[in-house]
């Protein structure tokens, strides 16, 4: 039985609705989405339930056998208008039901939680492009609309979030957990180096000034330079180091506009969190420091520096690394199937590890097998990581760097002599540069 | 104590790639349209039948699953509805092409003496 339909909705919603189902276009591209993500993405659904979420998926009608808790974020993200205003009125309509439906488990999910989550998809869209949901293909205007409207302008822990659709109804406040969201956001500021982050889709760089407003609300105890024993207290200094010291820069050429771009939105953020610091002295003073990163960083970490190359390939050439690389195994806790992401580790002289990159390019390109084996001298730590699709736009490979603090080369050195021997492969793109990289981040003391 | 629900088949010689296919499924407790799509391959519309099966016992867990020489076995926890779950499965599954099922029903004490 549907509990929303186009004869309870709103006048202004159901008009939208309207539109966009009677366009044809729009319901094809969308019965190709369906199929190709959604279909096997809500395998643990039953035949009538996923019926009816297709329903809504292309309708806009909800069943009320979907009104439950563990779909209620999924009906809100499926709805054909995904907006401040058609989120405000599915709250309305929808939550009480499953209050009633399901009164304990409202308890632990409150109205509030989902909201939250909408705002955590709608971050994590923008380093991958999650098929399984729908807010990823929204535009970024419309992304941003959602995520001001649930956070606002700058951070308050508590944010009156108004419904569009009925003035009269009090809205909602959001107690938001400064210490959750910080982590969440910083978290996704790293990963947008990695993997083609597009800036004319992102949310999180388009808006510096949330992100400076919440760093200045933080405890005196998470802008100090010091190592923290709680391993949960120092990931969020550590992000929030490089979140503020990025570091990007590369020893072989000028930067790739895209790494530019986000330099250039890296430099925004600092921009801004320097304004809010004039009255934050600590903040003030950990910006000062962070103006000098190898001294700031080298006094607490083991070695804080990585360089990568991120190259693509065609199709004919992806089997073949692919098929080569294949032989390992991913490491530990990493799923090839689940994240399209494979971490080759390539250590030199281990007999358990042995060398793939000499072994291809002995397929490939014998010719530089001297020119690896030279790098391998250098004691560089390299590793192989296979960016998929659908988790990433392009095939890609991604070559990490590490120099280590005994090593007598530089990371520089490292960036130079791996570009050197990799552009003379049969590639489509070559990116590479310099960052500090929270991952290899370690305590020295 | 845990009670139980075993279920063991041997389906027909053509069908062994959809019984391995739905015993992947309930190994890795993914009860849903999957299965029910496997199952109209075998029995037509088997796969509504086995809808009803879900309503009624929407907390169905499928502790152990295998297909081995051709017969799939699977463990069902069934917390007090042995009796009922039990019913409900050998209903469900008598209708389809098999030469062997049987169905019973068990008492997991063993952690717990």
């Amino acid at each position: 039985m549907p509990i929303v339909d186009m004869s309870n909705m709103p006048a202004q919603l159901a008009q939208q609705i309207e539109e966009r189902t009677g366009d044809l276009n729009w319901q094809t591209q969308r019965e190709q989405i369906w199929d190709k993500h959604h279909a096997k993405w809500f395998y643990f659904l039953k035949r009538s339930e996923l019926k009816a979420l297709k329903r809504c998926f292309l309708t806009g009608e909800i069943d009320s056998k979907l009104v439950a808790h563990r779909h209620f974020d999924v009906l809100i993200d499926l709805f054909p208008i995904v907006e401040p205003a058609s989120i405000g009125y599915l709250i309305e309509t929808l939550y009480p039901i499953l209050e009633q439906n399901e009164p304990e488990t409202s308890h632990d999910l409150p109205i509030e939680s989902y909201l939250v989550k909408l705002v955590q998809w709608l971050i994590e869209s923008e380093f991958s492009s999650c098929p399984e949901r729908a807010i990823s293909y929204l535009h970024q205007a419309e992304k941003l609309s959602i995520f001001d409207w649930i956070l606002g302008e700058n951070y308050s822990p508590a944010h009156q979030i108004e419904h569009r659709l009925n003035p009269e109804h009090p809205g909602w406040q959001l107690d938001i957990s400064i210490d959750d969201l910080l982590l969440r956001l910083l978290l996704r500021l790293m990963p947008e180096l990695d993997n083609n982050c597009d800036l004319n889709t992102s949310v999180l760089w388009q808006r510096p000034n949330y992100l400076a407003s919440l760093i200045a609300a933080l405890p005196d105890s998470c802008l100090t330079a010091n190592w923290e024993k709680d391993e949960d207290k120092q990931d969020k200094k550590t992000y929030l180091w490089i979140a503020l010291a990025m570091g990007i820069s590369s020893a072989t050429a000028s930067l790739s506009p895209r790494l530019q771009a986000l330099k250039d939105k890296q430099s925004q953020l600092v921009t801004a969190v320097t304004k809010i610091a004039e009255q934050r002295p600590l903040l003030k003073q950990l910006l000062s420091d962070l103006q000098a990163p190898s001294a700031f960083f080298k006094p607490i970490l083991e070695y804080a520096e990585d360089c990568k190359i991120q190259i693509g390939l065609d199709e004919a050439n992806l089997k073949i690394w692919q098929q080569h690389f294949n032989k390992l195994e991913p490491r530990e806790g990493e799923s090839r199937a689940n994240w399209g992401f494979v971490d080759l580790r390539v250590a030199p002289d281990d007999p358990d590890n042995p060398d793939l990159v000499f072994s291809l390019l002995a397929k490939i390109a014998p010719h530089l097998s001297e020119q690896w084996l030279a790098i391998r001298a250098l004691n560089i730590y390299v590793a192989i990581s296979l960016l998929q699709k659908p988790y990433y736009k392009n095939y890609a490979l991604l070559i990490k760097g590490n120099t280590r603090k005994s090593n007598t080369c530089n990371t520089k050195q490292a960036e130079q002599a791996l570009v050197a021997l990799f552009e003379q492969l049969p590639i489509t793109s070559l990116e590479s540069w310099i960052h500090h990289e929270s991952t290899f981040i370690e305590n020295r003391s | 104590m845990t009670d139980i629900v075993l279920l063991k088949l041997q389906g027909q010689a053509e069908h062994q790639a959809q019984w391995q296919a739905i015993a992947k499924l309930f190994m890795a407790n993914t009860i849903g349209h999957q299965l029910q799509d496997l199952f109209d391959e075998i029995s037509p519309d088997s796969g509504d039948a086995f809808e009803e099966i879900l309503d009624a016992f929407p907390d169905i867990w499928a502790e152990q699953a295998e297909y081995k020489q051709g017969e799939l076995s699977v463990e069902f926890l069934s917390g007090p509805d042995t009796e009922e779950l039990a019913e409900a499965l050998e209903g469900f599954f008598k209708p389809f092409p098999l030469t062997s099922l049987s169905i019973n029903q068990s008492c997991d004490d063993a952690e717990y003496e």
